[in-house]
């Protein structure tokens, strides 16, 4: 539970970390709004360099960046895979015959049975698994001496491919930009910058410093539920239910064990948080001064500024493109 | 006239009669305790008070000012309360944060939000940890905190609801020296507690007994009146029982006794 990198702060000293949360949070809005109005893809991979390039200068490791895409890249490679397979427009540029027969149909079986009963004991992941199975299938669609009971062809057009290149550099500088950001902001100081940033919600009702106030609350508390789950599981544990191993049953068990005492003692310290808080003078709703400021710098807008300037960029080259 | 006045107040949970026609008066830079058994009412009582609950019949008056759902904003300025369980008071963030939560409620202005944490984070010997989370925090340093957030707002009472009960010896001890110094600054203590060496300290004892005053006078009278002690079960009544027996058997002297003070005081 304490390896979630996406959204995770880590402390550092950059001009990013100086930024103010108000410009990153509508920067990250503007680009993510110029990823989606670039239309041509020479433009796109120059988007992503300019944001890896953002990497070294803002002193953000690219490990950790990595380490945020890495829960994606199954999705990464699916939406990939996915628009290459069934976008069928443009030229044709590959296309290879699969004859499905007997043996590489058995085979496919026999490698998904082992998977399943190796997956514990030797890690591989599901993508190198996916691969080896395409091989075989491949393979052995060759062997002629096996009857093909079905044959398709596995084709790339030149639409597909751009779409899918498109979409997967898309998804990668989003991805990037949003670790970027949830490393070298504090949680607290994003939460402030929110509250900041929807201020003209109010206008429509919304009560944005309560929420934020709410948001607040829950991460100064998500390290003490941690710390109370990780105590749970300890007592459990001395009582015999065993969290790592189990069948469906026991997991459903396992979980209620450690949700139900969550449920009562949440409840609870919530009640004495709520007591504690009205005891000092806090009102829901009552004006209040802060403590905490956010100060504009010219670095702000700058970095504002450069945003701005690349949104209106993508639009003029998507224009002069069309 | 009393700092704190009530005058025969009752409050009933939906299961339970927890204080039942109660008065009590507190004056100014007295430093009361209440002691009683578990579930006489003690915290029923201290959250009567700030106004986190309303009696059902009886009136509350903080400095004359009677206690309603329209001066309970007003009132609560003025008393400072600590609770039991240090992790379920600290609202902020940082240690800095938390100081600063009750100040942001009172509007201070920013300036002044920054000397009254520095101020109290001092007199609370926190300032060294004014930028740290909570989980990097010991107890009786989040109770400290708490005792800085309440002071910050620069109350008149302030109510510790067994604020050392969840401390380790250490904790205990700094809390309790924090009350002295409180007490040392003349501001009015009102002290719940099972311990009670906390209790010895205090100008006046109250025995809480299903929610009546059973008794109230000198830690000396009270703490040596084992029918008051057996009454409201309260502990230490071996040593004094002990002491008595002595008595009766002519083996006790003054001294003798001023020894078991002073050993009590500096347990
Ligand atoms: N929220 C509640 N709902 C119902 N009954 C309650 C509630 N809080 C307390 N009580 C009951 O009211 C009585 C007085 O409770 P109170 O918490 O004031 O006792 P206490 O003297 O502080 O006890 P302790 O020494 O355990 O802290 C108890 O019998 C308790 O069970
Ligand atoms: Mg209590």
């Amino acid at each position: 539970m304490k390896n979630i990198v996406i959204g995770r702060y880590i402390p550092g000293n950059s001009f990013l970390y100086r930024l103010d949360p108000r410009v990153k949070l509508i920067a990250l809005v503007l680009l993510f709004a110029a990823t989606f109005i670039i239309s041509d893809i020479w433009v796109m991979v120059g988007a992503l360099g300019f944001v890896i390039a953002l990497l070294p200068i803002g002193k953000i490791s690219l490990k950790r960046v990595f380490q945020g895409l890495k829960p994606l890249l199954f999705l990464l490679i699916f939406t990939f895979v996915f628009q290459i397979l069934f976008n069928t427009q443009g030229r044709l540029l590959i296309a290879i015959p699969l004859q499905f027969n007997i043996v590489n149909t058995l085979l496919a079986f026999a490698l998904f049975g082992s998977w399943l009963f190796l997956k514990r004991k030797i890690k591989f992941t599901f993508l190198s698994f996916l691969l080896v199975l395409g091989l075989i299938v491949y393979g052995f669609s060759e062997l002629t001496m096996f009857v093909p009971y079905n044959t398709s062809t596995l084709a790339v057009y030149e639409t597909g491919l751009t779409m899918a290149l498109f979409i997967l550099l898309r998804l990668i500088i989003i991805v990037t930009l949003s670790t970027v950001l949830t490393i070298s902001t504090k949680p607290t100081d994003l939460n402030l910058g929110l509250e900041r940033v929807l201020k003209p919600l109010k206008l429509v009702r919304v009560n944005t410093e309560e929420i934020a106030m709410i948001i607040g609350i829950a991460l100064r508390y998500i390290p003490t539920l941690l710390d109370e789950a990780n105590k749970i599981m300890l007592a459990q544990a001395s009582r015999g239910v065993d969290f790592q191993e189990g069948k469906f049953k026991d997991k459903v068990v396992q979980i209620i064990s450690l949700l139900v005492p969550m449920f009562i003692i949440s409840f609870q310290r919530s009640d004495e948080l709520a007591n504690a808080m009205e005891a000092r003078c806090f009102v829901p709703g009552k004006p209040r001064t802060r403590l905490n400021q956010l100060t504009w710098k010219p670095i702000d807008s700058l970095v504002l500024g450069i945003s701005i300037m690349s949104v209106i960029t993508s639009i003029t080259l998507r224009i002069l493109g069309s | 006239m009393p700092f704190i006045e009530l005058k025969n107040v009752s409050f009933k949970y939906p299961s339970k009669q927890a204080i039942e026609q109660l008065s009590l008066s507190i004056e100014k830079g007295e430093w009361v305790a209440v002691v009683g058994p578990n579930g006489s009412g003690k915290s029923t009582l201290a959250k009567l008070i700030i106004g986190l609950l309303t009696p059902q019949s009886g009136e509350i008056f903080v400095e004359g000012e009677k206690l309603t759902p329209e001066s309970v904003n007003e009132v609560r300025q003025k008393i400072g309360i600590i609770f039991q369980n240090p992790d379920n008071q600290f609202v902020g963030v940082t240690v800095r944060d938390d100081i600063a939560f009750g100040l942001e409620n009172l509007q201070v202005p920013y300036q002044e939000m920054l000397t009254r944490i520095d101020t109290y984070a001092a007199q609370m010997k926190m300032t060294e940890f004014l930028d740290k989370e909570p989980s990097n925090l010991s107890g009786g340093q989040k109770q400290r905190v708490a005792i800085a957030g309440a002071l910050a707002m620069q109350p008149e009472v302030m109510i510790f609801d067994e604020a050392t009960s969840m401390l380790d010896p250490k904790g205990r001890l700094e809390t309790l020296q924090a009350m002295r110094e409180l007490r040392a600054q003349k501001t009015t203590l009102l002290t719940i507690t099972h311990d009670l060496k906390e209790a010895l300290q205090a100008d006046r004892v109250v025995v809480l007994n299903e929610g009546q005053v059973l008794a109230t006078g000198t830690p000396r009278e009270i703490l040596t009146n084992i029918d008051i002690l057996t009454e409201a079960k309260l502990a230490l009544i071996e040593p004094l029982e002990l002491l008595n027996k002595m008595e009766e058997a002519g083996i006790s002297s003054q001294e003798w006794e001023a020894k078991l003070w002073q050993f009590a005081l500096t347990l």
